[in-house]
């Protein structure tokens, strides 16, 4: 091959397409560090520093920063076009008359805005590229025409409400109409007076392509609407794939409902539905057990306080290999065998919420059963230990529980608080083998609330060196007060 | 058929043609070749390099779709980078864990060959490289001169004060 010219060595690090690639890997704080690099960084990282302006939380100190910051938007036509997210909650930002050329997602608590009218014409601006909206609103009244303009956002997809309350009947029909044609919707602690069901539109076309687009849906804790109208709404969104349902009041009242909803679903109302969060029904085992039949995959189920049983835990086994999160607590009829054949047997599974006593001697008996579900990121779960003498038995009971949870590498909360008085919880001691737990790497909070704890100096030590990103530690460390207060102090950055 | 490869120090390489058609750029010059495929002069990657590229596409060359839009699904973007580490598999990991310049090296050949994965795995190593570093130090790690005028870099500190919390 000819070498006649020996080209410049090219460095990566000054191609402003990789330089993209890279700023898709970095949080905000790094960005702003590598726009200071050079002109081509500049460049490069600045459309992604500025992609989202989130004003949430800002200190009283860093108010001065972010009017800096707005005041370059008002005079940077260029940082203006990079704005694409724009969050702002808590700080009382001022109102500004800025464009945005590109905003797709918009998210704002509405009582920060002094002028609604403000508000309402800030959204105007965005209403041809507005994506995604998400509005709080303490109790404020909203103006009566919000919805009508709100109209002519035919990019809008997903709607997010929370305390969030609509006054003027007249724009209910506005309200409506918008909400049939998006993907996403999710109200929460929130009143939607009735006027009309969604059902009782008077011309038939549009009531058959209306919510024909909506995929996900969250209501909870709604007003206003009676849970049977809810019911019907839902049944009119035959496309569904996730949904949450919830609804803290009325309790027994919701069972009912629920159970007419177990009918509808055994019938093929929602034949794409995957993801199903239910809790706090009371829902009987049979009735869960239909729901379930109907779902041709199941990757989230939420039966908190439920009445989960065998007949559903038997539709739950055939989902074992989608099932991606699974929240089961509270449910009187779930064993531990069921929580550890779960354990076993779900290999994509990333949270496991199951605050059901966990019999240890269980996990003992399986010792040639390995848990697959090594991703699993989040677990609330109870170990219990029978009552035994033999202390041999327990100890190797524990070192058991220790070497299962240390084969979850990617654990990154792990809950073991226990609402049971009792001497026989896990001991999370040097000796009995929490230095099998090392390859926790990644944990972040760590609960023992309710467990009685031994904790030394040694283990917090331990804690420091191997568990680098733990962010809390929630729970007593030793039952001694004096002790634990020591122990906390050592500590120092947890809470 | 194998496709023979040569690095610019003239070695070659054999490999199978699913191999190669995780390049891209490859794979095109595949098509239009068809059976009678002249040896592939690949003059600005050394055989050391391109032999990390062929292992990394030997080993994915089964591979059904690039994986990482799946991770975002899952994770939300703000989670991607530590997801993404995380997830990746371990063979990945300890493949990329190479010195800096031979990190560059597979970054360049990747995004001239246009293998994907191979250039996002470098490129979340290289992000890797560059959290907790100041500009004066990520300029003295990778070479990278200081172009702007007096005072610029200051005043664009100052723009992004906001940006500093974490």
């Amino acid at each position: 091959m000819e070498t006649t010219t020996t080209s410049p060595i090219i460095n990566p690090l000054n191609l402003p397409e990789i330089l993209l690639i890279i700023a898709q890997f970095l949080t905000r704080k790094e960005l702003s560090q590598c726009v200071r690099v050079s002109r081509t960084w500049h460049e490069s990282f600045l459309p992604k520093l500025w992609e989202t302006l989130d004003f949430t939380s800002v200190q009283k100190a860093e108010i001065l920063h972010y009017e800096l910051a707005l005041k370059i938007l008002a005079n940077e036509p260029s940082r203006r076009s990079f704005v694409k997210n724009f969050v702002c909650s808590i700080v009382n930002i001022p109102d500004f008359p800025i464009k945005f050329l590109n905003l797709v997602s918009l998210e704002v608590e509405w009582r920060l805005w002094r002028n609604t009218k403000n508000f309402i014409d800030f959204v105007s601006k965005h209403i041809q590229s507005i994506e995604r909206l998400s509005l709080s609103n303490i109790r404020l009244k909203v103006p009566y025409n919000f919805w009508d303009v709100m109209l002519s956002a035919h990019r809008l997809s997903e709607l997010r409400l929370r305390r969030f309350h609509i006054h003027h009947r007249h724009c209910l029909q506005s309200f409506w109409i918008l909400c049939s044609n998006l993907e996403a919707l999710h109200i929460s602690k929130s009143n939607i007076p009735i006027i009309s069901s969604p059902l009782d539109e008077e011309d038939s076309p549009r009531e058959a392509q209306s919510f024909s687009r909506l995929r996900t849906m969250e209501l909870e804790d709604i007003e206003g609407q009676s849970l049977a109208m809810q019911l019907e709404w839902i049944g009119i969104c035959k496309e569904l794939e996730s949904l949450r349902w919830v609804h803290r009041t009325q309790q027994s009242r919701f069972a009912i409902v629920i159970n007419n909803f177990a009918d509808m679903a055994l019938d093929g109302k929602w034949p794409k539905l995957h993801s199903l969060q239910i809790p706090f029904t009371d829902i009987q085992d049979r009735d869960l057990a239909n729901i379930l039949q109907s779902m041709s995959s199941v990757r989230v189920l939420d039966a908190t306080r439920s009445r989960l049983g065998p007949l559903s835990f038997q539709e739950i086994r055939l989902h074992f290999n989608t099932i991606q999160r699974l929240e089961l607590s509270k449910c009187p009829s779930l064993t531990s065998t069921m929580l550890r054949e779960i354990l076993q047997s779900c290999p994509q599974l990333r949270t496991l919420v199951g605050k059901t006593v966990l019999c240890t001697w269980d996990v003992v008996e399986s010792e040639k059963c390995p848990w697959v579900c090594t991703r699993l990121r989040e677990l609330r779960i109870d170990f219990e230990f029978e009552q035994s003498g033999e202390n041999q038995e327990y100890d190797r009971a524990m070192m058991n529980i220790f070497e299962k949870l240390s084969a979850l590498t990617m654990l990154e909360i792990l809950d073991l608080s226990s609402v049971v008085r009792s001497n026989n919880h896990i001991q999370l001691l040097l000796s009995k083998g929490l230095g099998q737990l090392r390859s926790l790497r990644h944990l972040r909070l760590l609960r023992i609330n309710g467990t009685k704890q031994y904790m030394s100096i040694e283990e917090i030590q331990w804690m420091k060196t191997h568990w680098r990103n733990l962010e809390a530690l929630e729970g007593y460390m030793n039952v001694s007060p004096e002790k634990n207060q020591e122990l906390r102090g050592m500590l120092g950055w947890l809470f | 058929m194998p496709i023979i490869l040569q690095a610019y120090d003239d070695k070659e390489f054999k490999v199978d043609k699913q191999t190669a058609e995780r390049s891209l750029v490859l794979k095109s010059m595949i098509e239009r070749a068809g059976d009678s495929i002249a040896p592939i002069p690949l003059p600005k990657l050394s055989s050391l390099v391109l032999e990390k590229v062929i292992m990394f596409c030997k080993h994915h060359k089964a591979d059904q779709v690039d994986k990482s839009k799946d991770y975002e699904d899952i994770l939300g973007p703000r989670k991607m980078r530590n997801g993404l580490i995380r997830d990746m598999d371990e063979w990945d990991k300890e493949f990329i864990k190479v010195d800096k310049d031979l990190l560059m090296d597979i970054v360049m050949a990747a995004n001239f060959l246009d293998i994907k994965n191979l250039l996002d795995i470098g490129c979340l190593a290289i992000a890797y490289m560059l959290t907790g570093k100041t500009p004066e130090e990520i300029r003295a790690t990778f070479g990278i001169p200081k172009d702007f005028a007096p005072g610029e870099e200051e005043r664009i500190e100052q723009e992004h004060a906001w940006a500093l919390r974490p």
